[in-house]
C-alpha cells in the first residue's frame, strides 16, 4: 500500500515539475549502491573471515606443548637413569581426547608423532629411544603384505608414551572457555608404573561478538 | 534556473564517459556475476532437495558437491545439506567432512568479515555468514556425533553431543532475578537426543555414573523414552537404528516487510509422529515403536537468536515512519506550491522505503532436516540379518547385517523419505 502511495506521489510531482536533476542524482546512488551490492553481497565472494576464533586446540598448541613434552623427556633423570642401560623401546598409542572438542585421529596422532619426531632428530637422544609401532598397527600391517612379522628379530616395546587431553567446558550464550589439561606420560607396560610424566595447560575464551 | 543547473552537471564524470561511469560498469559487471552464481546455487539446492526426498541421496549429494569449496554465506548450510545427502547416501567420510567444516565454523567467533556485518546491518541480513538457529546447530553437531558413533569413535561422538546440547543452553527471560549460576542450571538445553547420546557414549566410554545422569535427564525430558533406554541398556542389544522421518520445519518470512521468519508447520499442525516399525528378519521387533527422539517442528519454535531481529524490527519502525512522514511533508510542499519541500519529502519517502525493504529477514533454513528421529534398539542374532524400518507408510531400503558376536557393539543410519 505504501509502495503504491509513493508511486502516484511521484507520478503526481512529476506532472507539476520537471524533475531531471532528481532522477540524475539518482544515478550516483544506484552506481553507489551497486558496487556496495558488488563488493558485500553475492555468492560468489569470500565470506568466512579468515582470522575467526574458537576455544579449539591449534597449531600453536601442538608445536608448544610437543616442544616442551619432548624436552622434559629428554631431560628426566629417571628416564636417562634407564637409558644408560640400553635404549628404551617404546610404542606410541593413539590419544585419549576427554575435552568437549573433536580432536580427529589424524590430529591426535600429530600429538604423539611430532614428540617422537623431535626426540629422533636429536643425534644425542637418538640412541635412547627406538620407537616401534604399536601391536593394533602391526596387525594392520600384516593383513596388508606381510605373513608373520612377529618374528626373533621384532623389538617387543617395554615402555608406551601416552597423552591423555582433558578440559573444563564453561558455556554461556556470549562466551565460551575451555581450560585445557593435556598430560603425556611415559609407562612400563610391564607393571604400568609411570616412569614420566608432563602436562601442558592451557585455556582458551572467546566472547561473541555483535554478529557472532 | 533548473535547465540551468542540468547543464551544469553535464560536465560530469557520467555524462563524459570518466571514472564514474568506469565505476558503473565494474560494478553492473560484479552485480551480474554475483547474481549468476547465486542463481546457480539456488538452483542446484532445489534440484537436490527434490532429489533428496525423492531417496536419490547419491545424486543430491553429487548436485551439491560444487557448493561445499566455495567460502560464501552459505558455505556452513552448504556443507550441512551436504552432510545429510552423503550420510543418507552411506558416504561417512564425505558426510563427516562436511559436517566437521561446519562444527568448526559454528564453534566460532568472529566469522564474518567486517563487510559482511556492514552489509548485514545496512542492507540485508541474508550477507552474514549461515550458522543456523540454535536447533540446526544442535542437529549439526548431533549428525556428527552420529557418523563418529557409527565409526566407533566414541570420544570424538561424546564431544559432539556435548556441543549439541551447549548450542542449545540459553538464558530465559522469566529466570532474570534468579542468581546466574542458578539461572544458567535451570535453563540448560532440552535437546532429548544430545543427552541419550551422550548417555551412550558415556556407558560405551566407561563412564556409567556420567551415562545414567545423561539418561536420567533424557527420561525426565520424554518420559516415554524409558522403554527405549531400558531396552538398550539390556546386556544382548547389540544393534541401534536411527532413524530420521518427514521434513523438518520451513522457515518463512513474516511481518510487513518480511522482517520476521516463522518456521512452519507448527507441531500440532501435523500431529504427533508415527509410531516406528522395525522388522528383524521378518520378525516384527517390539518396544521400539514410541521411540522419536527429537521433534524439530517443536524445537524450531523456539527461536532464541534475536539481535538481529531487533535490528529488523528497528528497521521496519524508522522506514515505516520515513515513509509516512516523507508522503506528510511531500504532500505539503505540494500543496503550497514548495517545490524543494515536496522533493525533500519525496526522497525521504523513498529513503525510508529501502530502510525498510533492508529489513528483510534472512530465511535460509536447512532443508534436509527431518521432522522427527527415531532411535530402536535391537538385537541382532548371529549370522546374516535383513533390517527394514517404517513410519508413516514410509520404509526403508533393507539392511543387510553379518553379524557375529565377537563383532562391537552396531550402530545404523536409515532416512525415510
Amino acid at each position: 500500500m505504501l509502495t503504491s502511495i509513493i508511486s502516484r506521489q511521484i507520478w503526481h510531482l512529476s506532472r507539476r515539475w520537471s524533475i531531471p536533476r532528481a532522477v540524475h542524482r539518482l544515478r550516483y546512488g544506484a552506481l553507489v549502491g551497486g558496487l556496495f551490492m558488488a563488493l558485500t553481497g553475492g555468492c560468489s565472494s569470500d565470506a568466512i573471515n579468515p582470522h575467526l576464533r574458537n576455544t579449539f586446540l591449534n597449531s600453536n598448541d601442538l608445536i608448544a606443548m610437543t616442544d616442551q613434552m619432548a624436552a622434559s623427556l629428554a631431560s628426566s633423570p629417571t628416564v636417562n637413569q634407564i637409558a644408560a642401560q640400553g635404549p628404551l623401546v617404546v610404542a606410541l598409542t593413539p590419544l585419549k581426547n576427554e575435552t568437549n572438542s573433536i580432536i580427529t585421529r589424524g590430529e591426535g596422532a600429530a600429538f604423539l608423532h611430532r614428540v617422537r619426531l623431535l626426540l629422533a632428530g636429536h643425534t644425542s637422544l637418538r640412541s635412547k629411544f627406538v620407537f616401534v609401532v604399536s601391536l593394533h598397527q602391526l596387525s594392520s600391517i600384516r593383513t596388508q603384505s606381510m605373513p608373520n612379522p612377529v618374528g626373533p628379530g621384532r623389538l617387543i616395546p617395554l615402555y608406551a608414551l601416552q597423552a591423555t587431553f582433558y578440559a573444563d567446558t564453561q558455556v554461556a550464550p556470549k562466551i565460551r572457555s575451555d581450560y585445557y589439561l593435556c598430560t603425556f606420560f611415559l609407562t612400563r607396560i610391564s607393571s604400568g608404573q609411570i616412569i614420566w610424566q608432563g602436562s601442558y595447560e592451557t585455556r582458551k575464551v572467546v566472547h561473541s561478538s555483535f554478529l557472532y | 534556473m533548473l535547465k540551468r543547473s542540468i547543464t551544469d552537471t553535464d560536465t560530469s564524470p557520467i555524462r563524459s564517459g570518466g571514472w564514474m561511469g568506469r565505476i558503473g560498469v565494474v560494478a553492473v559487471v560484479l552485480s551480474t556475476a554475483c547474481m549468476a552464481a547465486c542463481s546457480d546455487s539456488h538452483f542446484r539446492v532445489r534440484e537436490a532437495t527434490e532429489l533428496y526426498y525423492s531417496g536419490q541421496y547419491r545424486q543430491a549429494a553429487a548436485v551439491l558437491a560444487p557448493l561445499i569449496k566455495k567460502p560464501n554465506s552459505d558455505y556452513v548450510l552448504n556443507n550441512c545439506r551436504y552432510g545429510s545427502c552423503a550420510l543418507a547416501g552411506g558416504n561417512l567420510n564425505h558426510a563427516e567432512n562436511a559436517f566437521l567444516t561446519a562444527y568448526r565454523i559454528m564453534n566460532s567467533v568472529d566469522t564474518n568479515t567486517g563487510s559482511r556485518v556492514l552489509g548485514a546491518v545496512v542492507l540485508y541480513d541474508g550477507f552474514k555468514v549461515w550458522k543456523g538457529q540454535p536447533f540446526e546447530r544442535a542437529m549439526a553437531h548431533y549428525y556428527l556425533g552420529l557418523i563418529f558413533l557409527i565409526k566407533g569413535e566414541y570420544e570424538n561422538a561424546r564431544a559432539a553431543f556435548q556441543n549439541s546440547l551447549f548450542r542449545l543452553r540459553k538464558y530465559s527471560r522469566p529466570g532474570r532475578s534468579l542468581p546466574p549460576a542458578e539461572r544458567f542450571a535451570r535453563t540448560d538445553s532440552n535437546f532429548t537426543l544430545g543427552y541419550f547420546c551422550l548417555g551412550l557414549c558415556n556407558l560405551k566410554l566407561g563412564h556409567p555414573n556420567l551415562a545414567n545422569a545423561d539418561f536420567q535427564r533424557a527420561e525426565s525430558l520424554k518420559p516415554s523414552l524409558a522403554a527405549v533406554i531400558a531396552r538398550m541398556r539390556q546386556p544382548q542389544t547389540n544393534a541401534l537404528i536411527f532413524g530420521d522421518y518427514g521434513r523438518g520445519p520451513v522457515r518463512r518470512p513474516a511481518g510487513m516487510y518480511g522482517q520476521q521468519t516463522v518456521f512452519t508447520p507448527a507441531p500440532w499442525q501435523v500431529g504427533p509422529p508415527p509410531p516406528l516399525v522395525v522388522w528383524d528378519n521378518h520378525h516384527r521387533v517390539r518396544g521400539v515403536g514410541h521411540s522419536a527422539m527429537v521433534n524439530t517442528l517443536a524445537l524450531a519454535q523456539e527461536k532464541r537468536w534475536l539481535t538481529m531481529d531487533t535490528i529488523r524490527q528497528a528497521k521496519a519502525v524508522v522506514g515505516t515512519g520515513m515513509i509516512l512522514g516523507g508522503l506528510a511533508a511531500s504532500s505539503y510542499g505540494s500543496y503550497h506550491h514548495d517545490q524543494t519541500l515536496a522533493l525533500a519529502g519525496l526522497g525521504a519517502s523513498l529513503l525510508g522505503a529501502a530502510v525498510a525493504a533492508s529489513s528483510q529477514a534472512d530465511v535460509r533454513y536447512w532443508q534436509m532436516l527431518p521432522r522427527t528421529v527415531y532411535v530402536a534398539p535391537i538385537q541382532l542374532r548371529s549370522g546374516p540379518n535383513v533390517i527394514r524400518v517404517a513410519a508413516g507408510g514410509q520404509i526403508s531400503p533393507p539392511i543387510s547385517v553379518n553379524y557375529s558376536p565377537s563383532t562391537t557393539y552396531r550402530v545404523f543410519y536409515v532416512r525415510l523419505p
